[in-house]
C-alpha cells in the first residue's frame, strides 16, 4: 500500500499554535494514537478549536476555507481529515488508490479537498 | 508510515494469502470445477504457480444455501455442520480473515468489500455471482460490483491492528475458469 508520507495536514488553532501532522504534540509514534487522534485529544484537553486547516505536500500548500476566509467566503463550523484506500486484494494486488482528504464542514454540506498520495500533483475539490 | 493488509484463509491452520496468490473455490477438490449454478464445496489458496498452498491446513469453506430461508428470514449456509443460519458463523469458522494494520493507532470507517470483473470496479464479475458476509451478518450480500458492496463494520476503537472475518461463496453461471475477476476493498482511516 504505497503512501506518500510527505503529505501532512496542518491545523491553525485558536491559541495561535500551528500543528503539523507528525511533529510536536501530534508526533507519530509507533503504538500511540495517530496524529489526527492526538490532535482531537489535544483540542479537547485544552479547550481549543481549529481555526484553519490545510494539506502540505512539500512546497505545495492546499488550504481549506478558514474561520476568517481569505477571500471572503463562508466560514466552516469544523474540520475533519482522513485517508482513503482502495485496492484489489490478492492475485497480485492489481490497481490501488490512496488519498488524503481534508474536509471543511458546513451546517448542511462539506467541502472536501483530496490529494493523491501516490501522485501529489493531483488534487480534487468535492462538495458533499 | 506503513499501512498493511494481511489476508488469511483460516482452517485447522491458517494459510497466509501472499500478494501473488489467489483465493480458489472448487467443488471439494483443488482444481475440481463447480457445477454451473451450484456453489463451492471447498476454498483454497492458489499460488501464482498454480499449486494448492493450503493443502495441509484443512481450510474453512462456507457454502451458500439460501438467501432468506433461515430463521426470521436469515440467510443459510453450510460450513461443514449442515445447513445453519448464516449469523451462527463464528470468527473461527469464517474462511477469510483480513487484518489491516498501521504503525500508530487508527480507526477505520466506511469499509466495503466487493467483487468485480477485474477491470472496472462498478462492473459485476464475469460469469459468476459472488456472495460475501461479515461474521454476525444475518444475510448474504450479493457483492457483484462496487454499488452492491458488502459493508464492513466500523472499527471505532483506535488500534494498530483491526480484524475482519468474512465468508465467501460463489456460483459460476457459465462453464470455464473465472480467474480474471477480483475482490476489491475500500476504506477510510484516521
Amino acid at each position: 500500500m504505497t503512501e506518500n508520507t510527505s503529505v501532512r495536514w496542518v491545523a491553525g488553532l485558536s491559541n495561535g499554535e500551528t500543528l503539523v501532522e507528525g511533529k510536536g504534540v501530534v508526533e507519530k509514534i509507533k503504538g500511540e494514537d495517530s496524529p489526527w487522534l492526538k490532535l482531537q485529544n489535544y483540542l479537547k484537553e485544552n479547550n481549543l478549536t481549529i481555526q484553519s486547516f490545510g494539506l502540505w505536500a512539500g512546497d505545495k500548500h492546499f488550504n481549506l476555507p478558514s474561520l476568517k476566509p481569505r477571500f471572503g467566503g463562508q466560514a466552516p463550523i469544523g474540520y475533519d481529515c482522513h485517508r482513503y484506500y482502495a485496492g484489489d486484494v490478492l492475485a497480485g494486488g492489481g490497481s490501488s488508490e490512496h488519498y488524503i482528504c481534508a474536509e471543511a464542514i458546513y451546517p448542511s454540506y462539506k467541502v472536501q479537498l483530496w490529494v493523491d498520495l501516490m501522485d501529489t500533483n493531483k488534487s480534487w475539490i468535492d462538495v458533499k | 508510515m506503513a499501512l498493511t493488509q494481511t489476508w488469511v484463509l483460516q482452517g485447522t491452520s491458517p494459510t497466509t494469502i501472499e500478494a501473488t496468490d489467489s483465493i480458489a473455490l472448487f467443488n471439494g477438490t483443488f482444481g475440481g470445477a463447480i457445477t454451473v449454478n451450484a456453489y463451492n464445496d471447498s476454498t483454497h489458496v492458489r499460488s501464482s504457480g498454480g499449486t494448492d498452498d493450503s493443502s495441509a491446513n484443512t481450510p474453512n469453506n462456507v457454502k451458500f444455501i439460501s438467501q432468506s430461508s433461515g430463521t426470521g428470514g436469515d440467510s443459510q449456509a453450510d460450513w461443514g455442520d449442515g445447513t445453519e443460519d448464516l449469523d451462527a458463523l463464528t470468527t473461527a469458522e469464517a474462511p477469510l480473515k483480513l487484518t489491516v494494520a498501521y504503525d500508530s493507532n487508527i480507526t477505520i470507517s466506511d469499509a466495503i468489500l466487493y467483487a468485480y470483473d477485474g477491470t472496472t470496479p462498478a462492473t459485476a464479475p464475469t460469469d459468476m455471482d459472488v456472495y460475501l458476509a461479515e461474521v454476525t451478518d444475518t444475510n448474504w450480500t450479493n457483492a457483484d460490483g462496487s454499488a452492491a458492496a458488502l459493508g464492513l463494520a466500523d472499527k471505532s476503537t483506535p488500534g494498530t491492528s483491526h480484524d475482519y472475518f468474512v465468508a465467501i461463496s460463489i456460483k459460476p453461471t457459465t462453464v470455464g475458469v473465472k480467474s480474471a475477476n477480483k475482490l476489491r476493498i475500500e476504506f477510510t482511516y484516521q
